[in-house]
């Protein structure tokens, strides 16, 4: 067994021959072209509200469509020599802007200084969730789309500024740790997001079949392009109600992110969790922690799944103390009222599905969430005057790599 | 030159026999590598992209590749390239090139 298991480490010394090494060397620069994407149909069993991607413009109905968890995205590397190289990313999806569109997710240099050590500069991946690096890649993924209770909580994909990227071996465990820091200006339907002087860490360990993983992201951001929200606070200044005005600041407000997950994958058991906390200086973003939990069993190339989502508020839902009759009632109704800016979407999630592999580099996915929206409309946009769900959202997906 | 470990590129998966002879799956190292007794666990950190110390090079896709990531990796072929991919579309790793059918 020790024998078998053990792999013959074929050290023959320095008189050998140069053949393998020669014949596997590079010499000048060498380009790498891969891509992933998916192909999927969406649809819900209510037409009062529609399902949504977080930050896309527009969703699904009863009418089965493309356009909530289809993307594309393209990858090419140019590997200069052993220490330079340049990556860039682009991907077509449909997000804030109503339509397909590309978007240049990323375009960096990397730098490796030693075997444990890069420098990145450019534009990344922002590491704020366990996933995020790789959440647009169904492939990758056994989920057919990030559970929204977690991953609506911080809309940032990507940063422009530099990181440092370690990695290391310590016996079995492999620690990874990525340290960023940037800018980036995130388009939303109602707003633009301006996130200053981001700092983002990522830790990873890996043992085996366990991955151990925690984040930590802050940022000073401004909610800007908002004529509503601004043409608000004006006027709660207006009218004496400057302190409720000043609990809402909508510039370089400091927000943090804090979060830990792990992943197993033993035997047949595939098991991954997150948990996370999202602060802020501002009632127009409101605290909240989000956590899902998944697991599923592997039958051969069959992998059937299960997950609970949930978000909760921790910042207060309305503020006191505002009228709520008279002339000023609409300015409390936009604030503490059912869709008010005082209240995150709160829902909870279980979810079903199967990832099949059914053949090389392509996976069938089915997946149905069965969503309760709390207090509200919860992640569901355009809502129909008392939507209060559950909702079913059924997807069929079909994610390829290349 | 500097005196550190170069990752002077490592493993090729390689067959001597034919399957019917029960063969041994090995893990080829460069000549010039220093390492002198591997174990799977430490093969399989370098060949799922967990460790960058070696630059693994696969045996090209078929039964005996198969074979090596279930025996070895402890993974099937999907599960594999899953994993790859994860680490493939973050930039930060690339994917183990091929050998050469010459090395077969």
């Amino acid at each position: 067994m020790t024998m078998k298991r053990m792999c013959s480490a074929l050290a023959a010394l320095s008189a050998a021959s140069f053949a393998i090494q020669a014949g596997a060397q590079e010499s000048g620069p060498t380009v790498t072209i891969s891509g992933f994407g998916t192909a999927a149909l969406t649809s819900t069993d209510t037409n009062d509200a529609e399902f949504i991607r977080p930050n896309q413009a527009s969703g699904v109905k009863k009418d089965w469509r493309t356009g909530v968890d289809s993307n594309f995205g393209i990858q090419a590397t140019v590997k200069v020599n052993d220490m330079i190289s340049f990556t860039g990313q682009g991907l077509v999806r449909k997000d804030a802007i109503d339509h397909y569109r590309a978007q240049a997710a990323w375009a960096f240099a990397k730098f490796k200084i030693n075997d444990d050590f890069s420098v990145r500069v450019g534009r990344m991946g922002a590491p704020i969730y366990m996933i995020s690096d790789f959440r647009n890649v169904g492939y990758a993924n056994t989920m057919l789309r990030p559970p929204a209770e977690v991953y609506r909580q911080v809309t940032l994909d990507s940063f422009d500024g530099a990181d440092l990227l370690y990695q290391h071996s310590f016996g079995d465990t492999s620690l990874s740790v990525q340290l960023g820091t940037g800018r980036a200006d995130v388009d939303l339907p109602s707003q633009t997001i301006e996130f200053r002087k981001a700092i983002m860490l990522h830790v990873v360990a890996e043992n085996g079949p366990f991955t151990l993983r925690f984040g930590r992201a802050q940022a000073d951001f401004s909610l800007v392009d908002n004529p509503t929200l601004a043409g608000l606070l004006t006027t709660l200044r207006a009218v004496g109600l400057g302190t409720v005005a000043d609990m809402m600041p909508a510039r370089d407000v400091k927000g943090t992110f804090t979060s830990i997950g792990g992943t197993m994958d033993w035997k047949n058991v595939v098991l991954q969790a997150e948990y996370a906390m999202r602060r802020t200086d501002t009632l127009l973003v409101q605290d909240t922690n989000s956590w899902y939990a998944m697991a599923g069993y592997r039958f051969g190339k069959f992998l059937p799944y299960y997950y609970h989502g949930n978000i909760t508020q921790k910042s207060p839902r309305s503020v006191a103390g505002m009228p709520t009759t008279g002339p000023l009632a609409p300015i409390t109704f936009a604030i503490n009222g059912p869709a008010g800016l005082a209240k995150a979407a709160l829902q909870s999630s279980d979810a079903i599905g199967m990832r099949w592999d059914f053949y090389k580099s392509l996976a069938l996915k089915v997946q149905v969430d069965h969503i309760k929206p709390k207090d509200g409309a919860g992640a569901f946009i355009n809502p129909a005057p008392g939507f209060k769900g559950p909702v079913n959202v059924y997807a069929v997906a079909l994610d390829f790599v290349f | 030159m500097d005196k550190r470990i170069k990752p002077l590129l490592a493993a090729a998966m390689m067959c001597a026999a034919l399957p019917a002879l029960a063969a041994e799956i090995v893990v080829i190292v460069n000549a010039k590598n220093p390492a002198s007794r591997m174990f799977s666990e430490q093969a399989a950190q370098f060949f799922l992209g967990k460790s960058t110390l070696f630059t693994p090079i696969e045996h090209t896709e078929g039964p005996l590749r198969n074979e090596f990531s279930q025996k070895v990796l402890g993974k099937d072929s999907a599960q594999v390239k899953a994993q790859w991919s994860k680490l493939v579309f973050t930039g930060k790793a690339r994917r183990p090139r091929n050998t050469a059918p010459a090395l077969k």
